[in-house]
């Protein structure tokens, strides 16, 4: 009787501690986290239809790049970096002009670093070898927030989206694209992937186009604090004069 | 589209049996097919960046590819 009332008490402790550690760490004491996220292309079984034999063995490739390729947010209470993992190495080097597409649909290339007390929102690039700093507007505000719930890694989280418009020089036209994340209120910061911020929560899923979603695949939370790099070395530009030099390459490349 | 199957195809044989005159390529016309194939599988492109990198990827490619 003894033993059996031992055993129901330790469980009892147990699963109590269990559930205190697990509400500290979700509402008030994380301080810091370091998220890793996957590339998931959806419908990605739709390219052995593609008639095209020579385009579906490169797109395959294109593919196999993708989703080997693993991103890292870290962030703590007031800033946070978001950049790719070293990719394992495929030496082939006719998968090159593959690699070269994953890696810029993707955006493998770039650093994400964001300031909230400074309202400070980097991309940090390489353009023709040289190194840029652009300083990002903050288009994060026009979120709107629907019911609409799911878990991730055991995290509720609540889709948000928001339409935004690019002109495309090279289409000539002005395109549409839905963002769509989903964030947890139960990670309380304003961070997520790439270019993805601004919401009261971390976004742990978000898409990069309406067929490849970066996604989280693991998280840790720490009530202890890191600290996040903020020494980036290149030229600062505005979004503006960015959009401005990347037309003129092109223009220069086209002549 | 044809202009892709045909182009592709082409460029297997220039990697598995080395030289072929391949002057006459559109690789612009090449280039623009291929992002078309990209966008169906893998969704459309938003940033005007990424789209202008790809698209110059494949050019460069489709260009040293054809001699």
């Amino acid at each position: 009787m003894t033993t059996r009332l031992l055993m129901f008490v330790t469980l009892f402790l147990f699963q109590h501690v269990a559930i205190v550690a697990q509400t500290n760490i979700s509402q008030n004491k994380i301080v810091s986290g370091n998220i890793e996220y996957s590339v998931i292309i959806d419908g990605i079984e739709t390219l052995e239809n593609e008639k095209d034999h020579a385009a579906k063995a490169m797109l395959k490739k294109v593919a196999v790049y993708m989703e080997a390729t693993t991103f890292t947010l870290l962030f703590n209470d007031f800033s946070s970096i978001f950049k790719s993992n070293p990719q394992a190495m495929m030496s082939d080097s006719d998968n090159e002009i593959s690699k070269k597409i994953a890696n810029a649909f993707i955006k493998v290339d770039n650093i994400y670093y964001s300031n909230i007390l400074k309202n400070e929102y980097l991309k940090i690039i390489e353009i023709e070898g040289e190194p840029y700093i652009v300083t990002l507007d903050n288009h994060n505000k026009d979120w709107i927030i629907t019911q609409e719930k799911k878990m991730i890694l055991g995290y509720e989280c609540v889709k948000a989206y928001k339409t935004i418009t690019e002109y495309n020089s090279i289409k000539n036209e002005i395109r549409e694209f839905v963002k769509q994340v989903w964030f947890a209120p139960n990670i309380p910061f304003p961070y997520g992937p790439a270019e993805l911020n601004g919401l009261p929560g971390v976004i742990l899923e978000g898409n990069i186009t309406d067929k490849v979603f970066l996604k989280a695949s693991n998280i840790n939370l720490s009530d202890s604090k890191i600290e996040v790099e903020n020494t980036f070395i290149g030229k600062k530009i505005s979004e503006e004069k960015y959009k401005t030099l990347m037309l003129n390459i092109k223009k220069n490349n086209r002549k | 589209m044809k202009n892709i199957i045909i182009i592709a195809t082409t460029f297997i044989c220039t990697s598995a049996f080395g030289s072929i005159n391949l002057h006459t390529v559109d690789c612009e016309m090449y280039a623009y097919d291929m992002l078309d194939v990209i966008e169906t599988h893998f969704g459309a492109i938003e940033d005007c960046a990424t789209y202008e990198f790809t698209f110059s990827f494949i050019h460069d490619f489709c260009m040293s590819a054809s001699g």
